[in-house]
């Protein structure tokens, strides 16, 4: 009996961290290279009360055996990494990544963090730091007398000085990509760091070795559907609810159980 | 006497065993894949004496009834659940017959769970960290466009990188669940490969648990139950009738 109480109660736990997610994706609807994420799952072990195929009577075999299953247990919240829409903007050095790849940034620790958010500014020493104000790798320092900035699409960074007519160059980005991105940890604001299960990065300039190209004055706007969440947070709702049915019925019949003896 | 109330209890325990089916059946209704399990109560078991059973383990003729041998039988509902579409290139749903086939440390395990992934190795892997099986063997992922088409061929940038082992079994009841989403085969059981195989890219199999006929069979389950209490208390209050107001000498 308390097996099917512990049982129902996975399954609400799970519909719970379920709800979590979605919630959390629907809160970075507006988060500016946000990647969605999805809780999946998967069943507990199963007990054997009796083998498949054992013979119950002379000559006669079960067909099949009694397992019961104990409930069931996240497995992961993996990241979707599906391409976001990209917004134009007027900033000129807003970035966004068409296909695969992360812009890299130099956290104040030292470290290096990976993130799909192309909003960068100027320091007032001219380098090129992202919203949190952290600089891009490689560093790109803005010469204080330029008139305009361009970003190729392979990511060469070029500008027009004063009294000159030619741009010159003074950069360019460089991209990482990942074997296995869903395996990137999330450090929040919009920022990803290496794991073990990520692998190392492969570092290259834009559109080689299967990396995006950049789009200078695009922003790429979250991958978050709306509609599809909703959908899931009904379904996940629903399926909370009928997973402390269960729980209720179990207690029901403790009850019954426990009223045997008047 | 009190043997006709021992009768009862096994027909109780088997709707215990009901209710912790069902409360499975629910608490995956969110594990991909996942197949429901359906407990169907058989007529008793032949034996050939006419009471008790036989036990497993030491072959003694024992009375009464066990648990390990209440006349019930679980079996998978094997029905192919929703494709939910997602989008996400790696996650793959098989319409119709058929098992992906994946390599565990305890051997070859099959799932209908289709939610993949590439792990630091570049092989294609469940969320588990098990490698998916090709054709010949684990099946290796770099670039940038992975397209799988219906035959279940990866092609990865335009070039075809491996095929998907699909498998089938002639006998399902052969295959007992193990967790995470996986089943095992028993030693000897016959593995096809299904004639049509339609692998679709970018949706993933629910759970097919129908929550309304889970809904109903608990309902079922806790009244049948509530009729075994009423029973048992009956043949109770009978057989306090016999002992207590039988015997009285009235004054």
């Amino acid at each position: 009996m308390n097996r099917s109480l512990s049982i129902a109660a996975s399954g609400m736990q799970a519909q719970q961290l379920n709800v979590d997610v979605i919630s959390n994706n629907i809160a970075n609807l507006n988060t500016t290279g946000f990647k969605r994420g999805r809780a999946d799952f998967q069943d507990l072990i199963y007990q054997t009360l009796r083998p498949a195929g054992v013979s119950a009577a002379e000559g006669a075999q079960t067909p099949t055996g009694i397992q019961l299953g104990l409930g069931t247990m996240p497995v992961g919240t993996q990241k979707i990494f599906l391409q976001g829409n990209l917004e134009q903007t007027e900033n000129k050095l807003d970035m966004a990544i068409e296909g695969d790849g992360f812009f890299q940034v130099l956290l104040p620790n030292g470290d290096t963090a990976y993130t799909r958010d192309g909003s960068f500014n100027v320091d007032k020493d001219g380098i090129i730091v992202n919203a949190q104000g952290y600089p891009l790798e490689p560093a790109i320092t803005i010469p204080a007398d330029s008139l305009s900035i361009s970003i190729a699409t392979d990511g060469t960074v070029s500008v027009v000085q004063e009294g000159q007519v030619e741009a010159s160059e003074i950069g360019s980005i460089e991209l990482a990509r990942f074997v296995n991105s869903a395996g990137l940890s999330s450090r929040g604001r919009n920022l990803f760091l290496e794991t073990d299960a990520s692998g190392s990065p492969t570092i290259a300039a834009p559109g080689e070795n299967g990396l995006g190209n950049i789009a200078q004055g695009y922003l790429e706007v979250s991958n978050v559907s709306v509609v599809d969440e909703m959908v899931k947070m009904i379904a996940a709702q629903r399926a909370y609810e009928t997973n402390s049915k269960a729980v209720k019925t179990a207690d029901e019949m403790l009850d019954v159980a426990n009223n045997l003896k008047r | 006497m009190s043997g006709t109330i021992a009768g009862l209890v096994p027909g109780a325990m088997i709707h215990e065993l009901k209710l912790a089916t069902l409360a499975n059946n629910l608490s995956n209704m969110g594990t991909l894949g996942f197949k429901a399990d359906n407990v169907v109560q058989l007529t008793a078991l032949p034996e050939s004496g006419t009471q008790g059973y036989t036990d497993q383990v030491t072959g003694a003729r024992l009375p009464g009834a066990s648990t390990s041998l209440l006349p019930v039988g679980i079996y998978t509902d094997f029905t192919p659940g929703p494709a939910n579409t997602t989008g996400n290139p790696l996650d793959l749903y098989i319409d119709g017959k058929g098992f992906f086939a994946v390599e565990t440390p305890l051997g070859t395990r099959y799932t209908r769970n289709g939610s993949f992934a590439v792990d630091s190795e570049e092989n294609l892997v469940t969320q588990e960290g098990y490698k998916v099986m090709g054709e010949g063997g684990a099946i290796q992922i770099n670039g940038k466009q992975v397209t799988v088409d219906a035959d279940g061929n990866l092609i990865v940038d335009g070039a075809q990188t491996g095929k998907l082992k699909i498998v089938e079994f002639e006998d399902r009841n052969a295959l007992t669940k193990v967790g995470k989403n996986l089943f095992k085969s028993v030693a000897g059981a016959a593995e096809s490969t299904p004639e049509e195989v339609h692998v679709e890219q970018g949706a993933v199999e629910g759970a097919n648990v129908d929550a309304v006929r889970m809904m109903t069979e608990m309902i079922e389950t806790l009244r049948g139950y509530e009729s075994y209490q009423k029973t048992i208390q009956t043949l109770d209050s009978v057989e306090s009738k016999a002992v207590n107001e039988l015997g009285r000498v009235r004054s």
